[in-house]
């Protein structure tokens, strides 16, 4: 971990889930899930399709009830959310423009008849600023390229300044200049403002290199830790079942994994 | 007025009234179905709402509730699963399915007669009385009021339910009254607009307006504007051209598709196009008026009258009588009859008024008439049948007219 890296263990957690189970109808996803959400710095959710990454999502959301164990506060309230979601936005039809979706994350701002303040669309402006796209303000979001659309999604998030910004699959889709600027953004606003960043991901490489915190999931488990102690060699081999190497090239961390064992 | 003469609006008022009025509120609802992508759930209201019409006929309880209820069961339970998402096309097409057979066959168990399920099934417009079109009115004027004034919320939750669930909107709650306000605008108008029109308003016009790429706001206004364009197109070709006026409408309606795509290539390729397609109309017409001194062919009538008769309860032993005058003159060198006079018996007792004073001011080869009027039904009376006369029938040399075929109808 980078001498820049929050450290999780200086402060309570924001979230602590204790032996939680969660699932759909009556399949069930997670059991038995022990993770905290650290007070700020980036949590990375790790693991293959249908391990339960979104699932977990949804339940920290408040989408999706635990079947069994507890989610606590340890602040006592929870915190102003954040959310970035997984999409197919090759799909979307609505004709509404970047800002329009953007002033979406203001949800709980609006008079009776739905208008905003002045100081609100105020701060959705600045939250496009904030990605670099305030010249795309009035552009149809469905024309945007997926890396736009990307950015005009977080501006969403973060326009309610969230305590705690989740991302599902942040980068999925996206080339590679795209996906390390977007990156960029979200490490830098993790460390800038102190909030909690939990982002859903395939990408080791992206949570080698920026995630303070890392929770594996396996066949219906999760094991979590600091992203130094899980992101290891050894660790990385026994949960994919294959060699696993954590290379240092220019500064960033590789991760290359071997012939099956 | 006089800037209104032959047009439908001097010929069909209310008819007119219930179409346009329908052209432009109905696609300000269907945008947003056609935006989620939900458009299923518009045709399976349709047939839920027509199915509670048909079921209110059967029972001869108030239609508008029964209606109301079916829809609220039906988008209580095709919207249960998930957070606000919808259970799926094949839901909503097992639910197509089952209200479209209801509707059969409550219809075919109904003391009301044929006339009715083709009223519910296809519409009913030319009879559309002052009460429907004001009744239609009032609920598209709710509907789209609900929608204006919950605009933002309605389209968080439509355009992205999973955030604006985690952001605390009650995503369910919010679609619920979107397609609350639908399925009250469907059930009002059912009678009137059928399931059919209903259906091609909701759908047609928003898809067209979503090809000009505009904002939200500019769609649905495009959408709205589209509607209306549609409706009036289709009544002016049915009435010129002797058509089914609700098929005239979607027909009209599925037009706007390749003329919003020719618009994107070239507004006036676009104009010219719909002109064409304006010129074309006489050509629809059924029969054309044979050259003067040329005779009449074999089997042609110089001239023929259909006459519509329906009923509705106008409290206690009194209905309203609306009629629809249908007139074919084939053949202009043979004079008309001076007037047309209407004899409804029911029960052995009549009534007689005019419906056309002087038919001199009838014009052109079709047209068509609508009017009113209040009579006395005895207790227990089934049905009301009618004949159309040259004048009263006290009146000397009045006669009963040739070539005209008057539709009764069910006693109210």
């Amino acid at each position: 971990m980078s001498p820049e890296r929050a450290d999780p263990r200086d402060a309570p957690p924001r979230l602590r889930l204790r032996g939680v189970g969660c699932g759909y109808d009556r399949r069930s996803v997670l059991r038995g899930v022990d993770l905290d959400v650290p007070q700020k710095g980036v949590l990375a959710l790790v693991g293959p399709n249908g391990s339960g990454k979104t699932t977990l999502l949804r339940v920290l959301l408040g989408l999706l009830p635990p079947r069994e164990g507890r989610l606590e506060l340890p602040g006592g309230a929870p915190p102003r959310l954040g959310y970035v979601p997984q999409t197919d936005v090759s799909e979307v039809l609505f004709p509404v423009s970047a800002f329009e979706v953007v002033q979406m994350g203001l949800a709980h701002a609006r008079t009776p008849l739905g208008r905003l303040s002045e100081a609100d669309l105020a701060a959705a402006r600045r939250s496009l600023a904030l990605m670099g796209i305030e010249h795309l303000a009035d552009r149809a979001f469905r024309d945007l390229s997926g890396g736009q659309r990307q950015r005009v999604l977080l501006a969403r998030g973060l326009v309610s300044e969230p305590e705690m910004l989740v991302l599902d699959e942040p980068v999925r889709g996206l080339d590679l200049a795209s996906s390390a600027a977007l990156v960029d953004i979200i490490v830098r606003l993790a460390r800038d403002r102190s909030m909690s960043v939990v982002v859903a991901t395939h990408s080791l490489d992206l949570v080698a290199n920026h995630a303070d915190h890392v929770a594996l999931f396996k066949d219906g488990s999760v094991r979590s830790g600091p992203a130094d102690v899980i992101m290891s060699d050894a660790s990385l081999t026994e949960f994919l079942g294959r060699p696993v190497r954590v290379h240092e090239v220019d500064g960033q961390r590789v991760v290359v994994a071997g012939a099956v064992l | 007025m006089s800037w209104l003469a032959g047009t439908p609006f001097a010929v069909i008022p209310w008819a007119c009234g219930a179409a346009l009025l329908a052209g432009a509120g109905l696609p300000l609802l269907g945008t947003w179905i056609v935006l989620q992508r939900v458009v299923f759930m518009g045709v399976t209201l349709a047939q839920v709402a027509a199915a509670g019409v048909a079921l209110g006929l059967l029972l001869h309880l108030p239609v508008l509730p029964l209606g109301l209820l079916l829809c609220a069961l039906a988008i209580g339970l095709l919207t249960r699963r998930g957070s606000g998402s919808l259970s799926g096309d094949a839901a909503l097409g097992a639910g197509f399915c089952l209200a479209s057979a209801l509707a059969l066959l409550f219809i075919s168990r109904s003391p009301a007669d044929l006339d009715q399920v083709d009223h519910v099934l296809h519409g009913n417009l030319i009879y559309a009385t002052p009460l429907e079109v004001l009744l239609l009115g009032g609920a598209l004027l709710l509907a789209v009021a609900a929608t204006l004034v919950c605009y933002r919320p309605i389209l968080f939750c439509a355009f992205d339910p999973e955030t604006a669930a985690a952001l605390g909107l009650r995503v369910r709650g919010w679609l619920l009254l979107l397609f609350g306000v639908l399925a009250v605008v469907m059930t009002t108008g059912m009678r009137t607009t059928g399931s059919l029109l209903t259906f091609a308003l909701l759908v047609l016009p928003p898809m067209a307006a979503l090809q000009f790429r505009r904002g939200m706001g500019g769609t649905l206004a495009l959408a709205s504007l589209l509607g209306l364009l549609a409706s009036a197109a289709g009544l002016l070709t049915a009435v010129r051209a002797d058509l089914h006026v609700e098929s005239s409408i979607v027909v009209a309606s599925f037009l706007l598709l390749p003329l919003a795509r020719a618009w994107r290539v070239s507004p006036l390729l676009s104009l010219a196009l719909a002109a064409a397609l304006g010129t074309a109309v006489p050509l629809l017409a059924p029969e054309r008026a044979p050259p003067p001194g040329a005779g009449h062919a074999h089997g042609t009538e110089p001239y023929s009258f259909d006459v519509h008769l329906s009923a509705q309860p106008a409290g206690a032993g009194r209905a309203t009588l609306a009629w629809v005058l249908d007139v074919h003159h084939q053949d202009p060198s043979v004079p008309l009859p001076r007037a047309l006079w209407l004899m409804v018996s029911v029960d052995g007792r009549t009534e007689e008024f005019d419906l056309v004073e002087d038919t001199s001011e009838l014009a052109g080869t079709s047209s068509l008439r609508q009017g009113e009027r209040t009579i006395a039904v005895p207790e227990g009376a089934s049905s009301i049948s009618g004949l159309l006369w040259t004048g009263p029938s006290d009146a000397p040399e009045s006669m009963p007219v040739e070539h005209a075929t008057v539709v009764g109808c069910r006693a109210p």
